[in-house]
């Protein structure tokens, strides 16, 4: 009954493909409807010069390739704190990104593509504009739809949710009543992977003297060992220090950068519990979920509980999959669609 | 001998006289006759009872318009009366009687005894055909009781099936709002027109 209108069984001879793209500042993550899925870092590079090209072989590196040649590489990350860049060059970089990730996912085949891509739950209309017209050429029909309203959709959390969309660029928080939300419903905070990264290097730099880390390091040590609250072993990792490598511990480093984002989290949990109907409000602070890469931080649900607690509780529970999260929810409210609403698009 | 041979006859006399009063009074009016001639001296209420036990103890009861008589036959009655107590009476002054008043009633009567427990009796089974006919309706009640359950669990599955249909709508409503609100967004961003300075 639910799905009569769905463009589940398309005529015979025409294949049409459902796509839904998760467009972040540090991955693209793109699913199908014929179950195919890939994820790769949002790099493009391109050869610094005739020499790079020749060795490379090629004219356009992504993803871990293109980091792994990064020094011969001009390097462009189109999307900056979630938001697709406005220049020529970015746009090019971006367009480059989703052929890419389609054609990993035979989406380049001569089908009907139609695709929803997920952009920062307070995206503006530029950017979400240029989002748009950068991918219409690949598509025949593409929607963009905010990213943790994607998240809650796949989760089937369509009433009295929070989710908590810890990217690499914006934490977005979305407030799920069982419409499309609008603008009062979302939150978005720069306060997210990468402030996390820039935060441990800066902290590190201040507790060791002359120590050389990149955000690039920074970024592996913390996806390894990222926590919040109290662990038992000590994180210790090998760190350059001048033309030496000394093992040192980064724990209370680590732990002070990764639970920087807290404040902001918590601050904005808190505005869109005390914003809702007061009937729904237990309900809605019952229902927090974290997603995204962030969401992988140790311990962050249960300090987060704990921080509720000072405005009366929550429960708060993690989406299983961070990497497909948010791509996942975007192909499944693609293919939920009603036919007639690509057609009109 | 000889006293045994009076009481049959007086037996004799009795029973005619109670049948002459029967079939003109009936059993009904007997009581009051009896009761007059009481009054007026003519029997004691010995008599009065003998008479009435024996009307009761008769196969054939009468049923009379009134216990009123004639002269002439309240004057049969006194010669009935004065032949029990052994006076010389003309058997054919008694045999000249006057025309029956009472109807007999087809009802056959049993021993007083006998009628009790044939009145239990019939009461038993009228009482036992009431249990039973109880039974019937409390068996057919019963039944229309387990049909009525089975037509109230069919009325709760579709209950619970246009329930269920119910919310599936409301979620294809709610949904389709959702869809709405996206396409309305991604149509209004359609339209935007920006340009790059």
């Amino acid at each position: 009954m639910a799905s009569k209108n769905k463009v589940k069984n398309p005529a015979p001879g025409s294949k049409v493909m459902f796509i839904g793209v998760d467009l972040g500042t540090n991955h693209t993550a793109i699913s199908t409807s014929e179950g195919k899925k890939n994820s790769i870092f949002s790099v493009v590079g391109t050869p610094k010069d005739a020499v790079a090209s020749k060795f490379l072989k090629k004219e356009h590196l992504f993803g871990e390739e293109a980091l792994t040649h990064r020094v011969a590489l001009n390097l462009y990350k189109p999307i900056e704190d979630g938001v697709l860049k406005n220049q020529p060059e970015d746009i090019e970089a971006a367009k480059g990104l989703i052929e890419h990730v389609l054609k990993s996912v035979d989406g380049d085949k001569d089908k009907q593509k139609y695709a929803i891509i997920g952009v920062p739950a307070r995206a503006s209309v530029l950017s979400k504009k240029i989002v748009m017209d950068m991918a219409d050429e690949f598509f025949d029909g593409v929607m963009v739809a905010s990213e943790p309203f994607c998240v809650a959709y796949k989760l089937g959390k369509l009433e009295h949710t929070i989710i908590v969309d810890i990217g690499g660029g914006t934490t977005d928080l979305c407030r799920v009543h069982g419409t499309f939300p609008v603008s009062d419903d979302q939150i978005s905070t720069n306060k997210a992977g990468n402030y996390i990264d820039r935060e441990f290097v800066r902290l590190l730099q201040d507790s060791y003297t002359d120590v050389r880390v990149t955000l690039e390091m920074a970024r592996k040590w913390k996806e390894q060992h990222s926590f919040v609250g109290k662990i038992d072993k000590e994180i210790i990792v090998e760190l350059p220090v001048n033309s030496s490598i000394l093992k040192l511990s980064v724990t209370k480093e680590l732990k002070h950068a990764c639970e920087s984002i807290i404040p902001d989290i918590i601050s904005g949990i808190s505005k869109l519990i005390s914003t809702y109907e007061p009937d729904f409000q237990d309900t809605l602070r019952s229902n927090i979920y974290l997603a995204g890469g962030g969401s992988q931080i140790r311990n962050l649900p249960a300090v987060l509980e704990m921080h509720l607690e000072l405005i009366g509780g929550g429960k708060v529970s993690i989406f299983k999959d961070p990497v497909y999260g948010g791509a996942d929810g975007a192909l499944k409210l693609a293919m939920d669609m009603p036919r007639e609403f690509w057609q009109t698009i | 001998m000889q006293t045994e041979i009076w009481e049959d006859t007086k037996e004799k006399i009795l029973d005619q006289w109670l049948k002459f009063m029967l079939e003109r009074v009936g059993n009904n009016n007997l009581p009051i006759l009896l009761d007059h001639y009481e009054d007026l001296g003519w029997i004691s209420m010995n008599v009065s009872d003998k008479l009435i036990e024996l009307a009761e103890s008769h196969q054939q009861r009468y049923v009379g318009p009134s216990w009123t008589l004639s002269a002439e036959e309240h004057r049969v009655s006194m010669l009935f009366i004065e032949k029990l107590q052994g006076k010389p009476v003309e058997i054919s002054v008694l045999s000249a009687l006057a025309p029956k008043k009472a109807k007999l009633q087809q009802i056959e009567r049993v021993a007083p005894r006998e009628g009790y427990i044939e009145s239990h009796r019939l009461e038993k089974e009228d009482l036992e055909f009431a249990v039973q006919r109880r039974e019937v309706t409390i068996r057919n009640l019963e039944v229309e009781l387990e049909k009525k359950d089975v037509e109230i669990s069919k009325l709760k599955e579709i209950m619970q099936e246009l329930e269920f249909q119910l919310n599936e709508t409301r979620d294809e409503v709610k949904n389709h709002r959702i869809y709405r609100g996206i396409l309305e967004e991604n149509i209004t961003l359609k339209k935007v027109e920006f340009y790059r300075k």
